[in-house]
């Protein structure tokens, strides 16, 4: 998993990325330098649980992604059946291209944790 | 008796060239009547939305020149415009220009202090605080002992502690600005930046004394004197700072403005105000899609629209919040807009400039996207009259 996750960092505008399962454990890591890691992915398992489970409008459904817009940066949640991919971005990326490489990714992850279980 | 189809692999590839010089007429062709379609448009009813819609063919083909002249142009008209802004902020960093790219150039061929300066300058120059905040961290990697890197890097958290109050950068800016001062006591820059740094945060006695050692050496250093005269009206304070950075984050505001000019923001919303929200958020629930709306000033009280529904109200009090949060905590900066995504429908979230959060809950998976592009001229809509709302409320209390 965790090559997979340094492959997706090399994407132009992408600065770092986890995997985390729905209870927001962390499952691997990989990010610059300058971001601390831990701190992203206690954040990011708290708005994991803003997001979904019981406090989400039933009528939405199942969260399936969460795309978080900050001044200087991005984060992009993919939620899948027992793991979550988060992945923090530049501001300004096309955001076509690289939900593309994220959605291409998080299927691969979903089916390499299925096989593990 | 049959003839058999007589096909020249020249003939071939002739037709492929002239095809797609053909192709290239016709699309250059294309392009030119769509731009001036465009242009039409803005002529009859020149707004942040059809200039926007111009711009951003421009940029989709690839003409981030022309795109950005136009908004450069348009930026004048329309400076409170969200979306003009958004473009600006996107085409400042994406257009670069003759003397930018030189200096990289330079940076690139000869790593020294001042063209990592000069680049960090012009981006910020610019606006463009994250890439002038990303090359101030490259600085201070390439130049570990160098008090400039350092200084050029509390500059740039200094810009964004201004503009967020968020206690990450206030903390990196002291950090780097501390280690400035003492790689280089004589970087008198760096000493009256930190002693601003404290100033705002109302620790008084710490900026005292950094602007006394500065008025000893440079008795005629104007801003050193002015904010050390600024520093005897007030009370003298001493804390944590790191305790002063959270307070500041917690209640968004500085303790003492500096330069006193400096803007301050008040969050109020008069009755009229409330009233053309609530207007705006009825007709955001009459777009397809769209089934509940909300406004949440910076106070709490808010406006609804739509069937009423609890459960959504609370999903979006509690997404905010902990958004707002967690965006400052990761040091990316005010968290702006929030996208929910489920099987069946969605939720939007933005916070407005001007103090608020407005968001919506939409049925049906494909209509996010789409219907946010609609829901975006409310959206500037809101975001202008909460400015206009608070530029009375700031003229009131002056």
């Amino acid at each position: 998993m965790k090559k997979l996750l340094k492959k997706l960092n090399k994407s132009i505008g992408i600065r770092g990325s986890l995997i985390i399962t729905r209870d927001g454990v962390t499952v691997e890591a990989s990010m610059e330098e300058h971001l601390n890691q831990d701190t992203i992915a206690a954040l990011a398992s708290t708005l994991l649980k803003a997001v979904s489970g019981s406090r989400a409008p039933q009528e939405i459904g199942d969260v399936t992604r969460f795309t978080m817009s900050s001044k200087h940066g991005r984060l992009i949640f993919e939620i899948m059946e027992s793991l979550v991919l988060v992945v923090v971005t530049e501001k300004n990326i096309d955001l076509d291209i690289t939900m593309l490489e994220i959605a291409g990714l998080a299927k691969r992850l979903q089916r390499m944790a299925r096989i593990s279980v | 008796m049959r003839n058999a189809p007589c096909i020249s692999v020249f003939g071939i590839i002739n037709a492929y060239v002239i095809g797609i010089l053909e192709l290239g007429i016709i699309s250059s062709v294309v392009v030119k009547r769509k731009i001036a379609k465009f242009k039409e448009a803005i002529k009859e009813n020149p707004s942040p939305t059809t200039i926007g819609e111009l711009a951003r063919f421009y940029i989709q083909s690839g003409d981030n020149e022309s795109a950005f002249h136009l908004i450069e142009a348009s930026i004048k008209d329309f400076p409170d415009s969200e979306l003009i802004n958004e473009l600006w902020n996107y085409l400042s960093k994406h257009k670069v220009s003759g003397v930018l790219r030189d200096m990289l150039q330079a940076l690139d061929e000869n790593p020294r202090p001042d063209h990592f300066e000069a680049v960090i300058g012009i981006y910020h120059e610019q606006n463009n605080i994250s890439a002038a905040t990303e090359y101030s961290r490259r600085y201070i990697h390439a130049f570990p002992e160098h008090a400039g890197a350092y200084r050029t890097m509390g500059e740039m958290r200094m810009e964004r502690f201004a503009e967020d109050f968020a206690a990450s950068d206030g903390r990196a800016a002291e950090c780097v600005l501390k280690q400035a001062v003492e790689l280089d006591p004589d970087d008198i820059q760096a000493s009256v930046l930190l002693a601003r740094l404290y100033y705002w945060c109302g620790l008084i006695s710490r900026s005292r004394r950094l602007l006394n050692r500065v008025v000893e050496r440079e008795p005629w250093h104007q801003e050193a004197v002015d904010l050390l005269s600024a520093c005897k009206q007030q009370e003298d304070q001493d804390e944590d700072p790191d305790l002063r950075f959270s307070a500041i984050e917690e209640q968004r505001g500085f303790i003492n403005a500096w330069p006193e000019d400096m803007e301050s923001v008040s969050y109020s919303f008069s009755e009229k105000s409330r009233s053309e929200l609530k207007d705006c958020l009825d007709a955001s629930v009459e777009v397809d899609g769209v089934v509940h709306a909300a406004f949440i000033d910076a106070n709490g009280e808010r406006i609804d629209a739509g069937e009423d529904n609890t459960r959504f109200r609370e999903f979006v009090d509690n997404l905010s919040e902990t958004a707002r949060k967690a965006s400052l905590r990761m040091d990316i900066g005010s968290f702006e807009k929030g996208v929910v995504e489920g099987v069946e429908g969605g939720v939007l979230v933005r916070e407005l400039t001007g103090g608020g959060t407005v968001a919506f809950q939409l049925e049906g998976r494909q209509n996010t996207n789409k219907t946010s592009h609609t829901l975006g001229t409310i959206v500037e809509e809101m975001i202008a009259i909460c400015g206009k709302s608070n530029e009375k409320a700031s003229e009131e209390t002056e």
